[in-house]
């Protein structure tokens, strides 16, 4: 599956960022890295769910745009939580809907990853006490780069598709 | 009982399966209340001081964070392990600072 460019070219400038300065790396190119990383993973999901969801090609692309704009962090994160946690952390519904399958471990690094850098992305962003290492940085960089391949490689299993369903409609699934 | 009340989880190195390299020296698990006001857990990953920038983007990182989420969850543990990664070194520092 083809990914939007848009998150290919924001990983590649949070890498840019983390490895900018050679000895002592400033804290704003860090803060920016992180910022990156979580927006190259966040477009990358939502692009990829409106695919599944309204279809590919020029034809879809107004209803994808349109569709994309109504994705929202704190529902992708609540989402992303509860496949972190595998089959068992899902509502019945919808661990029906995956028909006895299992969450896969690569969904589940994904989900945790969402989830996880969600809040490193706000801590980058709004408290400026928090000190980044470069080391940690260069891991959340590498981690998004591994899911964005998996969510390229991956086109057809029940687990992923379901999880790229619930991302828009989490608030709704999980209260039924 | 409330999330934060409930005591901390503890992994025993010896006990997971982690890779020889990057060399993890020490798991340091405590509170932290993420940005929405959960009451998780912040889980720090600390590395042999002489871990290069390199080893932090090599796979060995990945098996790392798998094997101590799975530990958790197969602790029965529902908080949220949210991980850093940090050498020996600057994880001194931190906590002198």
């Amino acid at each position: 599956m083809k990914l939007a460019r848009q998150s290919e070219r924001l990983l590649d400038q949070a890498l840019h960022l983390a490895k900018r300065d050679r000895f002592r790396p400033e804290q704003v190119n860090l803060r920016r890295a992180v910022s990156g990383a979580y927006y190259a993973l966040f477009h990358a999901l939502v692009e990829v769910s409106c695919v599944r969801l309204a279809g590919p090609g020029p034809r879809t692309r107004a209803m994808r745009r349109l569709l994309a704009r109504t994705y929202t962090h704190a529902e992708m994160q609540r989402a992303s939580r509860a496949f972190a946690q595998g089959a068992n952390g899902l509502p019945p519904d919808l661990r029906l809907a995956l028909a006895g399958s299992e969450v896969s471990s690569e969904l589940r690094e994904l989900a945790q990853l969402f989830h996880r850098l969600q809040d490193d992305r706000h801590e980058a962003d709004y408290d400026l006490a928090v000190q980044w290492r470069r080391g940690d940085v260069l891991v959340q960089i590498t981690a998004v780069g591994a899911c964005l391949e998996y969510l390229r490689r991956e086109r057809s299993a029940r687990d992923l598709r379901t999880y790229l369903t619930s991302i828009l409609v989490w608030n709704r699934l999980a209260s039924r | 009982m409330r999330p934060h009340e409930l005591p901390l989880p503890s992994l025993d190195l010896a006990t997971l399966k982690l890779p020889r390299k990057p060399r993890v020296r020490r798991i340091f698990i405590e509170p932290y209340v993420d940005h929405s006001g959960g009451d998780e857990l912040r889980v720090w990953i600390i590395f042999d001081d002489a871990t290069t920038d390199r080893d932090f983007m090599s796979p060995g990182v990945r098996e790392v964070t798998r094997a101590i989420t799975d530990a958790l969850l197969e602790m029965g543990e529902r908080r949220f392990a949210y991980t850093r990664y940090v050498r020996s070194r600057e994880f001194r520092r931190r906590r002198a600072g």
